[in-house]
């Protein structure tokens, strides 16, 4: 079974991180203009890379740079060969910092200049303490509270207050990978704009809504016996509205 | 008219004007029981893609430590989408209804209804 997109449609992290998930033997063959490459999975990680000039790891780092183009997924495939040993995660973070650089190289020294603005910068860190104290507040008015968090769509938390010990990066992590796929679902069948999303597990109550500008979002976790739904749902909308307001510019 | 599709009507029949789109899916993604007012309704494809969507949920339960998945409420600006596992998780039921609807007592019907749906899968 083949699955085909674009990648306008689907980012390239994502994909990978889907794939990754399945955990089974695949190919994903990426196409831009006149370039391709195609990458192999096996037993939940990217075992081999390849492209008209070169092959493994380096394949990858290029080809996260491709934000237009077409994919696609064949399951079922044996990878050729294995030239690649890392980690997909961190062949993605690797990927992304290069991107990061590559950016900050192409800018002009104006540009730069512009860019570190240490007064901007100190103003967005108070604004992160006030999103962090916000959480703290948020905590004591949601009964059974575990955690909450502010993610961005990369996956990656901007503020976060805890009840105890746990693994808030991996919560981030995965509750973003699955809430894209919810909004691709939605979207695809038309079905109007997210408000919240809401997981119920054996365990916990699970409720993201997106904070105004849709590209971070507002994660809380309850406990499933004292959490209370309703109470999430109303509460998780006055405080995304006042951590949209002190989200960082 | 099946067992299911039995149930399945007494369910719209329940919700009434807020009754959107209902089917009975395995986790294959291809639905073996539903329907919908809306005639445009892609039924495929939303089963297909909700297949994805509650597998990927219970692997990232399962990640985060957080136990068996139980259902899945997507709210838009147009609709309740919930999402649950019925038996031993090798089908799921999703049930689409309009913002009018009474969430609460969604939540509380797809309760009531679950356990007949799952033993009405014929095996």
């Amino acid at each position: 079974m083949a699955v085909q997109g674009h990648l306008s449609d689907m980012g390239l992290p994502t994909l990978i991180q889907l794939t990754c998930q399945e955990a089974a033997q695949a190919r994903l063959t990426l196409r831009r203009d006149d370039q391709e490459a195609m990458l192999y999975f096996d037993q939940g990680t990217i075992v081999h890379a390849i492209s008209a000039d070169q092959e493994g790891k380096e394949v990858v780092y290029q080809v996260l740079s491709w934000e237009e183009g077409e994919f696609r997924l064949e399951m079922g495939i044996p990878p050729p060969a294995r030239t690649i040993e890392t980690p997909w995660s961190a062949l993605l973070i690797e990927g992304l910092q290069r991107q990061d650089e590559k950016r900050w190289e192409t800018l002009e020294a104006g540009q730069i200049k512009e860019t570190i603005d240490i007064e901007q910068i100190e103003e967005e860190y108070d604004m992160a303490e006030n999103m962090n104290d916000i959480l703290k507040e948020l905590s004591g008015q949601v009964p059974g509270f575990i955690a909450t968090t502010v993610v961005g769509m990369d996956g990656l938390g901007i503020a976060e207050y805890a009840a105890g010990p746990v693994d808030v990066e991996s919560i981030n992590a995965q509750m973003t990978l699955l809430y894209k796929l919810v909004d691709s679902a939605v979207a695809k069948l038309k079905a109007g704009v997210i408000e919240d999303y809401l997981l119920t597990t054996e365990k916990a109550y699970l409720l993201i809504r997106s904070l105004s500008d849709r590209n971070y979002y507002l994660d809380i976790a309850t406990d499933r016996k004292s959490g209370n739904v309703g109470n999430m749902r109303l509460n998780s909308r006055l405080y995304a509205e006042r951590l949209s307001k002190a989200m960082p510019k | 008219m099946t067992k299911l599709e039995q149930i399945l009507q007494q369910v719209r029949t329940e919700l009434g004007a807020d009754f959107v789109s209902t089917d009975v899916v395995g986790m294959d993604g291809l639905s073996i029981a539903g329907g919908s007012v809306v005639a445009d309704f892609d039924s495929t494809a939303a089963s297909a893609r909700f297949a994805m969507v509650m597998k990927l949920a219970a692997n990232v339960s399962n990640k985060i430590g957080m136990g068996a998945v139980e259902d899945s409420l997507v709210t838009t600006d147009q609709a309740y989408i919930i999402t649950r596992f019925l038996g031993d998780g090798s089908y799921f039921w999703d049930l689409a209804v309009t913002r009018n609807a009474t969430l609460g007592m969604v939540r509380m019907l797809m309760n009531e209804y679950a356990n007949q749906l799952w033993r009405a899968i014929p095996r």
